[in-house]
């Protein structure tokens, strides 16, 4: 068999890739061992978040169908930090998690030139530092330029429940070991992580009329622009719960029973989703913990208990479980697990998400070290695009730090590495005030419409939408809140925090206004006009100061003073600039005034 | 700036002075060098024993002895510089030492600039910058309440405070950036108790800098301008104060034209006398020019020494005088007094008073004690903070940055905005201090807040 591209996997990042490598028009094979996983939420249902909710957007922009998946099969939207600004306002949705994988699935099946092909790869082939393919269990070799490994937590993954220790990447699924043993083979470097989820609740069994309401957002927002209708489903609520002093007492209590706390886990998990063992651990002064107890669907007899994330043995998890108000009679229909296994070192990658050894090979996603739907989604469309960018003979698609949390991303994780599963924040944003959500449209639909990946009618409504609100941030700067006496503009008075623009629609006659994006653009566009200003103009100081480009041939060990520490991670890594050298873990303020020294005289005085 | 490669070589002790001198190689033919310049005695070479003093014989570039003295090697990176060093203690004779040095030179070293050790040192990573940054000053300084006030303990305790308010700084991001970062972690009722937080630490801030400012003088002097009408004697005073002929003095008035400096150490103070040009009215453009350049000075000094000869006596001229340098009269100085006959008229009640003859040194005594007193009236009330240019720039980006926090939390901006002006008054403490690690705001969350559903 032959492809132009393989994708190995069917979760968020294997998704995106196989999609956008489709869609670009080449011959396309998805493998996967369980064509009917192919899209799954293996932890929470939900998508978004804080950071996580710009992802998505961006995702949208460059034409990625996480967002318009979230919109149409969420039951529940929130806006977090409604009270903040756009920049680290949070748009998180709770999603029907059975819906949410057909709807993938469908999108999938109606791409021409997608195989899915349910079989396990046992190996990468190369040759001659090229990707040449991938050998399948079932059928055989399949000949392939570009090779995508969005294997997640599939490579010698190992579930834990107590001291049960089974082979799997997921429960109740395989565990890729010969794969994960090729890749080792291959020389690249992996390394052990570690991530967990809970126990699911039967709802039947749950006391909700003990607990806090959690209700949606009123009038809540798609992650894309192009959800309509929106919302596609009925919406429902969350409750809320806690932890009592008696689960800290059972925890603690049982803890030699844990894997992690027993020894028996040597992964590093993300700090961001501790366990529940970890948190009385950790922060044995905090009496209780939150719990929030998430729908898994609408139909869906699950719940997800989020914040009791656990891998102590099954007969402490219901001890655990019934010590929790509301939950004191729940049923647990599925326990939770903590789950180990091979991720590959993301520095072993250049910034088209390459592997630098093997040309061809692309990677996205938890194999890449880490964590989160959207994280892996947004790195499956990034490395699936420059895989097809490769194939085409383009150049690699890179945009810059202060142009999308994508971009953060994965600069962070090819120049710093990870030490436990990446997560994105806004704070890793040097410029976060330049990367607010209404801007992701603005910022990178053009390269979605270059790549061809969205719509000629989704193009036309972002420039019309653009020209409207040029026009009308025109006409609000020019008019005065009331016609006579001192009065500020109306561009002054909706740039004030408390106030929104429905409170001066009235006094709007332009047409766009009544569109509720144009009113969010326009709205974060006044709101700290000033200070984005600032950044912009730092974002440029450091492009003119950091920019400084090493070149590819400067002989480092020639450099006086540079240990062989830092000799070799440089050589290993290759920064480009001065900024990314600066980046690296480890570099010291002296290495970097070596660097500039160095860089300054070959490009000689000013 | 120097090149970073080569061998370098200078006298690490004084010149001149103490019973020992050492001088220093450093560099990849530090070890070569030695090799030709020291023959060490039976015992291990200093070459294949790093780190031990050997006793030897030193030759100069000829091969002739010069001096019997310990040698000791280091190999990089355990040195000083991070560098191959070499070091040669040698009897304190500036002969021995210059034929020492000029054997290395020949031998392929080149001379040391002032402070390349340490720079050197820092390119490697065996120093921070403001270490060495005070190492330099610490040589250069002159005075010896420059050199206990610039030194290594207040240095470090200028770093410490400035730690402790990167410290206090980086806490309150970690914890604004918690609560926006994991807001269903925290309950809603969390306002901004840590606003106040802010202002503190923009006090501290503030605070350094103006003891910075008031600390100014002690890096560059006080400087006192030397002021009066032509040939009363300014020059002659400027001598006698330096104790050497440094201004030209001749009988004709109008000889001075150039504003002359020179800093001298009055009890460990710091103290520059300008010489300037005799204030009349002028045809000479030369001249007039130097009456402009010296009025100027006198203007811009901390004080001035208003000068006026006992024969002309104190008049309306000089009364204008010292009202048009601004009134920072330090002293009044009755210029030779050791001529006689002629009639002293009168004296200024409102500024002390001095009689001064450069001749016979009457007077002078007097003055130069009035100088000190003054000076140390113009120290700093609080305890003196030394900062360098690069240093005092750091610290206004941190005051910016804080301003700019400050002003967006006033104007009901939240916090993600005010954390845009923290992180440049962040990564500008980083660059006086050497730190730069992202991860570490991340650490301190986690470790803070219990994060994570």
């Amino acid at each position: 068999m032959r492809y132009e591209a393989v994708v190995i996997g069917g979760g968020h990042a294997g998704v995106e890739a196989a999609r956008v490598l489709a869609l670009r028009g080449l011959s396309t094979a998805l493998i996967t061992a369980n064509r009917s996983a192919i899209g799954r939420m293996s932890c929470n249902p939900s998508v978004g978040g804080v950071a996580k909710g710009h992802l998505v957007r961006e995702i949208d922009a460059l034409g990625g169908f996480m967002g318009k998946a979230a919109d149409a099969t969420g039951i529940q939207f929130r806006l977090l930090n409604a009270s903040k600004g756009p920049a680290v306002q949070g748009l998180r949705c709770q999603s029907d998690r059975q819906f949410y994988e057909e709807w993938v699935q469908s999108a999938l099946s109606s791409l021409d030139g997608l195989s899915i092909i349910d079989d396990e790869v046992v190996c990468i082939g190369t040759s001659e530092g090229k990707v040449t393919g991938v050998n399948l269990k079932g059928s055989g070799p399949i000949e392939a330029r570009a090779v995508v490994l969005a294997a997640g937590t599939f490579l010698g993954g190992v579930l834990y429940v107590g001291q049960e220790r089974t082979p799997g990447g997921r429960t109740g699924e395989f565990s890729a070991g010969p794969l994960a043993n090729s890749l080792k083979m291959a020389g690249l470097p992996t390394m052990r992580l570690k991530t967990g989820t809970p126990c699911r609740i039967d709802k039947n069994s749950i006391r909700f009329d003990l607990m806090e309401r959690q209700e949606g957002d009123a009038r809540p927002e798609p992650f894309s622009l192009q959800s309509s209708p929106f919302p596609a489903l009925p919406q429902v609520v969350c409750h809320l719960t806690r932890t009592t002093s008696k689960t800290a007492e059972i925890i603690r209590a049982n803890l030699h029973r844990s894997p992690l706390y027993g020894g028996a886990i040597k992964g590093v998990g993300p700090r961001y989703c501790p366990s529940i063992e970890d948190k009385v651990v950790k922060f044995p002064h905090h009496e209780t913990h939150q719990v929030f107890l998430e729908p898994e669907g609408l139909e869906s007899l699950a719940v997800y208990p989020n914040g009791i994330s656990t891998s102590l043995p099954q007969d402490v998890q219901d001890l655990i479980v019934h010590s929790i108000p509301g939950l004191e009679e729940a049923k647990i229909l599925q326990y939770g697990y903590a789950v180990e296994y091979d991720a590959v070192d993301p520095r072993a990658m250049d910034h088209s998400l390459e592997c630098r050894a093997i040309s061809g090979l692309y990677l996205a996603g938890q194999v890449l070290g880490t964590t989160g739907y959207e994280e892996a989604a947004g790195l499956g469309l990034y490395a699936g695009y420059n895989a097809s960018r490769a194939l085409r003979g383009e150049p690699a698609f890179r945009p810059g730090r202060d142009e999308a949390y994508l971009a953060v991303m994965v600069d962070d994780l090819v120049t710093r590495g990870v030490l436990e599963p990446y997560r994105l924040f806004t704070s890793r944003a040097e410029q976060r005030l330049l990367l607010d959500r209404h801007t992701a449209y603005h910022r990178l639909s053009r390269y979605g419409q270059e790549a061809g990946l969205s719509s000629a009618s989704e193009g036309e409504k972002i420039s019309a939408r653009e020209a409207s609100v040029i026009s009308i941030l025109a006409f609000l700067a020019s008019t005065k809140l009331r016609p006579f006496g001192e009065a500020p503009t109306l561009a002054a008075f909706l740039a004030r925090p408390e106030v929104k623009p429905e409170d001066i629609a009235e006094l709007v006659p332009c047409p766009g206004f009544s569109d509720p994006w144009v009113r969010l653009y326009v709205e974060s566009e006044l709101k700290g006009a000033g200070y984005r200003e600032r950044q912009k103009i730092e974002a440029t100081k450091l492009q003119v100061s950091q920019n400084a480009a090493i070149p590819p041939g400067l002989d480092l060990r020639r450099l006086p003073g540079l240990s062989r520490e830092i000799i070799g991670r440089l050589e290993e890594l290759r920064p480009e600039t001065l900024a990314q050298a600066e980046r690296i873990p480890g570099m010291t303020p002296a290495a970097l005034t070596v660097l500039r020294v160095a860089l300054a005289r070959k490009r000689g005085p000013p | 700036m120097p090149d970073t490669y080569g061998t370098i070589v200078a006298e690490a002790t004084p010149p001149g002075r103490g019973g020992v001198s050492v001088l220093r190689l450093s560099g990849p033919q530090s070890g070569t060098i030695l090799r030709r310049i020291f023959s060490p005695g039976p015992q291990l070479a200093p070459w294949d024993k790093p780190r031990y003093l050997s006793y030897g014989k030193f030759v100069d570039f000829e091969g002739r002895p010069v001096d019997r003295g310990l040698a000791v090697y280091f190999a990089a990176p355990a040195s000083f510089t991070g560098e191959d060093v070499a070091e040669c203690h040698l009897h304190g004779s500036p002969a021995v030492i210059h034929a020492v040095k000029q054997a290395c030179v020949a031998l392929g070293a080149r001379p040391a600039l002032p402070g390349e050790f340490s720079y050197r040192a820092v390119l490697n990573g065996r120093m921070g910058v403001m270490e060495a940054e005070t190492v330099n000053e610490m040589v250069s300084f002159e005075t010896a309440l420059q050199a206990e006030t610039a030194g290594m303990e207040a240095a470090s305790s200028l770093q410490g405070r400035l730690e402790a308010i990167r410290a206090r700084l980086q806490e309150l991001i970690a914890s604004w950036e918690a609560r926006l970062e994991f807001p269903d972690d925290f309950s809603k009722s969390v306002g901004l108790p840590e606003a106040e937080e802010l202002g503190t630490i923009s006090v501290a801030i503030s605070e350094l800098l103006a003891a910075s400012a008031a600390s100014r003088p002690l890096r560059r002097g006080w400087r006192i301008a030397l002021c009066g009408a032509p040939n009363v004697g300014k020059s002659s005073l400027f001598n006698a104060i330096l104790q050497r002929e440094r201004a030209l003095v001749t009988p004709h008035p109008g000889t001075t034209r150039d504003v002359l400096e020179e800093m001298v150490d009055i009890n460990g103070l710091p103290v520059v006398f300008l010489d300037t040009a005799g204030v009349r009215d002028s045809a000479d453009p030369a001249e007039k020019l130097g009456v402009k350049k010296g009025l100027d000075a006198a203007r811009t000094a901390d004080g001035v020494l208003l000068l006026y000869e006992k024969p002309c006596g104190w008049g309306a001229e000089e009364a204008a005088l010292a009202s048009a340098v601004g009134g920072n009269v330090v002293a009044v100085v009755e210029t030779k007094s050791d001529l006689t006959g002629a009639v002293a008229q009168g004296r200024p009640a409102t500024y002390p008073w001095f009689s001064v003859s450069c001749i016979t040194g009457d007077g002078l005594p007097a003055l130069v004690e009035h100088l000190a007193g003054w000076a140390m009236q113009m120290l700093p009330s609080n305890a003196p903070v030394l900062v360098n240019e690069r240093q005092r720039a750091a610290l206004a980006r941190v005051s910016e940055g804080l301003c700019r926090a400050e002003e967006a939390l006033g104007t009901g901006q939240t916090e993600e905005v005010a954390i845009a002006g923290l992180g440049l008054a962040r990564v500008a403490l980083d660059d006086v201090l050497g730190h730069r690690d992202p991860e570490e705001l991340y650490d301190m969350i986690f470790s803070s807040f219990c994060i994570g559903k």
